[in-house]
């Protein structure tokens, strides 16, 4: 068989009603983004070796995130990273970072399938997220450059901001909960929407 | 997943020749450039291979499987039927067949816990001087019933007794039936249930209350269907 396997993106459906969303609480889905799960002491010979293969150091700092072009190096705890990107397939980002931290006891696993990606972006966003994220989302205290592993409504999700200002947001969810999410924000965004009935 | 080994190795490199790709192995294959682990592997007893693959891909792959499989009447099915089809194995599903008193003897799968490790969580109850040497003395025991009662597909949580008739109380209790189902295969309905020295107790008749009325129950051994395990191999 000759045909190539087509890939289905989890928010594909809902495409459309992202579409008819005005410009103050925009929403897309970034489908296919390629992440590996990078394990390796933060300060010995195996993040120096990571830091080296993407050109940028592994963040220290609990809830930052560093980017370099198209890579984003997220902390989630004191040793492990969530390295994301479009340039690389997974296997293959898999398989660089495992040749680079492997000698230093590290571990590199894609799990690019795991989540899919939602890009959250307007005047209101920052709204829309206060409605079922507990974190103090003022830039003041979640400006650019922050990631947290947080809840929003029920679903467990990373949020980054993307800006200094307050709106412009990534929220990095898993497959099996990226339905009940769309449905969510589309809920929150009701007030925002002209012509939207608000129940 | 009940599908014709000879159907999935139509263009493939995978040999799923039973020899080639034994019961509990795993493989890593590709199917049109993406990367697929298939592991032999079964939730019903029957011949069957678990497929993963990046879930962008799964749907792809899925109506892939399906257009193979159909000139051999491949068919999903759902979490219901795996249910029937485990326990007419005897397959116990941990926390609905057992609670956190049940010992692996009482299962009968003393076999599967290691005897080589030194030490482990569990291991002072597990060597208690009262656990049975062998699983006919199992203080309990997870059997099967042949009950001849048209309402006993509904017989999950009932009561097992003694005799057919309800003494006065306190009634003797011999255990409760943890699973019940009406089975295509065997045309009737059993049940698993937890049996005082259940394994003894194979081909007696025991009693269990049902909206007033006692149904008999015949005491069976735990694998109902193939009991010679052909089915692993097709």
């Amino acid at each position: 068989m000759a045909d190539t396997l087509e890939r289905t993106s989890p928010l594909q459906p809902w495409a459309p009603q992202f579409a008819r969303l005005p410009n103050s609480v925009a929403i897309v889905e970034e489908p296919f983004v390629t992440m590996v799960d990078l394990r390796v002491g933060p300060f010995g010979s195996g993040a120096v070796a990571a830091a080296e293969l993407l050109g940028v150091e592994l963040p220290t700092a609990a809830s930052t995130y560093a980017k370099i072009a198209d890579t984003t190096v997220i902390w989630l705890c004191t040793d492990e990273w969530l390295v994301t990107g479009t340039a690389l397939v997974g296997p293959e980002l898999e398989a660089r970072l495992r040749e680079a931290v492997a000698p230093h006891d590290g571990a590199a696993v894609d799990v690019s399938g795991q989540r899919t990606t939602l890009r959250l972006r307007g005047p209101h966003s920052r709204d829309v997220l206060a409605k079922g994220c507990a974190l103090d989302l003022h830039p003041r205290a979640f400006g650019e450059g922050t990631a947290a592993q947080t809840m929003v409504g029920q679903a467990g999700v990373i949020l980054l901001a993307v800006t200094e200002t307050g709106d412009d947001y990534r929220i990095l969810v898993r497959s099996s909960f990226a339905r009940y999410l769309a449905d969510w924000l589309l809920d929150a965004t009701g007030e925002y929407t002209p012509g939207r009935t608000v129940i | 997943m009940p599908f014709d080994a000879a159907g999935d190795q139509r263009d493939r490199d995978l040999d799923v020749a039973n020899e080639a790709f034994p019961f509990m192995t795993w493989r890593d294959t590709s199917l049109d450039g993406v990367p697929v682990r298939v592991a032999r592997v079964s939730f019903s007893g029957e011949l069957a291979f678990e497929v993963n693959v990046n879930a962008w891909h799964a749907p792809a792959v899925w109506e892939r499987l399906l257009a193979a499989g159909r000139p051999y009447g491949i068919t999903p099915y759902g979490t219901e039927t795996m249910h029937v089809l485990r326990a007419e194995k005897g397959y116990p599903i941990i926390g609905q067949d057992t609670d956190g008193t049940v010992t692996p003897h009482d299962l009968g799968m003393a076999w599967a816990v290691s005897k080589k490790k030194p030490d482990f969580i569990g291991r002072r109850s597990f060597s208690r001087a009262q656990n049975p040497e062998s699983a006919a003395q199992a203080a309990r025991r997870v059997v099967a019933g042949r009950p001849g009662h048209p309402a006993a597909g509904g017989l999950a949580d009932r009561r097992v007794l003694y005799g057919p008739a309800l003494p006065p109380p306190p009634v003797l209790m011999l255990g409760h039936v943890t699973s019940s189902y009406r089975s295509a295969e065997l045309g009737r309905t059993f049940a698993l249930a937890l049996v005082k020295a259940g394994q003894s107790r194979i081909g007696e008749t025991l009693h269990v209350p049902v909206d007033g009325a006692l149904v008999p129950v015949e005491v069976t051994g735990s694998v109902l269907v193939d009991p010679e395990g052909a089915r692993r191999d097709g």
